[in-house]
């Protein structure tokens, strides 16, 4: 009986040795796909042609000079978040606090590449998905999606690369 | 014939060698083509013009001294007509055909080959630039009533969803305006009811 202990005791050494390796690599890798390669400011914005005063008062205007297609006379933000990319996770953005009416998933699919990042992105209006798109974001070039209406105006999701490491 | 000096390498390759002299580089050639590799260095090999060669040349990188061969083969195709002409007056080099000739038949299709797998290579860099700075690849809407078009320029990239449900005037967006700490940024569950992706 001591000697059948005696051989189980390398054994059973082993194995712990070896759920202990795998134990290190799964953490490993749990630290890797945490690792933040950049940072991603998701912004909604209120555009419409008639009283911006309805979305709030006091919310800060923004020029649309920029955009072509959303076209509107007037726009205010909403709020907007900042949230690191991480790696290998499907990452969040809310930019109304304290609602979840509109959020913003995204992960990468890919490494960056001369200043851009290949992301997953989704859209989430009331809990639903309403968009999911494969996009190419670059730095200073931010992506807008006009959503759903509101109030006489519609939401503008804008998405945009503030940092890639 | 003993191994060539500089000179006459450099003049049969450049193609000025004539009947004799030609014969016997391309004799001597055809015995010691290691020797002309190392003396030229392009670590190429006359066994090695075939498919499993070309196969083995990275794709991002041209193959070695491609000039080379290609005026040789160039000079070889030019030659092929004249070489029937000549043949009809009974030359030797038109009857046993020169090295180049012979090379240009068996390295014809493996060249064929590079060169349409070369410009393929090419297409297909192009192809992946232009995806790279296509901002928007494809676009999903799980609502068949909703509409996207997308829009792209060198500032901006746009996307208009129409049809989605709207948003209820009596929502107030400014429920909290006070900035939160965000709970997001942490991955969560999603599943699929029904067919609708529902966030939890």
């Amino acid at each position: 009986m001591t000697i059948f202990k005696q051989r189980r005791l390398p054994w059973l050494g082993l194995m712990i040795a070896t759920l202990l390796c795998g134990v290190c690599s799964l953490s490993a890798q749990g630290v890797e796909a945490k690792q933040a390669i950049g940072k991603l400011k998701v912004s909604l914005i209120f555009g419409t042609d008639g009283d911006a005063d309805v979305a709030g008062k006091n919310l800060k205007i923004i020029s649309g000079a920029q955009l072509k297609e959303i076209k509107f006379a007037h726009y205010r933000l909403m709020g907007e978040d900042t949230q690191s990319i991480l790696k290998r996770y499907v990452n969040w953005a809310n930019p109304i606090k304290g609602s979840k009416q509109i959020l913003v998933s995204f992960q990468p699919s890919g490494k960056p590449v001369g200043g851009t990042l290949k992301v997953d992105l989704e859209l989430w209006q009331a809990q639903k998905k309403i968009m999911k798109s494969g996009v190419t974001l670059k730095k200073g070039k931010p992506l807008y999606v006009q959503g759903p209406a509101w109030r006489g105006g519609k939401l503008i999701i804008a998405v945009e690369l503030l940092e890639l490491k | 014939m003993k191994e060539p000096n500089k000179e006459l390498l450099t003049s049969w390759l450049d193609g000025k060698l004539e009947e004799d002299e030609l014969r016997q580089m391309e004799a001597w050639a055809m015995d010691n083509a290691g020797d002309l590799d190392n003396e030229f260095k392009c670590d190429i090999g006359w066994d090695a013009l075939n498919d499993d060669y070309m196969a083995s040349v990275p794709k991002s990188e041209e193959p070695p001294y491609p000039e080379f061969f290609n005026s040789k083969l160039e000079q070889a195709i030019m030659a092929e007509p004249q070489g029937v002409e000549v043949s009809s007056t009974s030359a030797p080099v038109s009857v046993t055909g020169s090295l180049w000739q012979k090379l240009g038949i068996t390295v014809m299709p493996a060249a064929v080959a590079a060169a349409v797998a070369f410009y393929a290579g090419m297409q297909m860099k192009a192809t992946d630039r232009d995806a790279s700075e296509l901002m928007v690849e494809v676009i999903y809407v799980p609502d068949e009533n909703v509409q996207a078009e997308v829009s792209d320029n060198l500032e901006v990239t746009e996307i208009v969803l129409d049809g989605l449900t709207p948003i209820s005037d009596d929502f107030d967006m400014n429920v909290s305006s006070v900035p939160a700490e965000s709970d997001a940024g942490v991955f969560r569950v999603m599943v699929s009811q029904d067919g609708d992706n529902v966030f939890y």
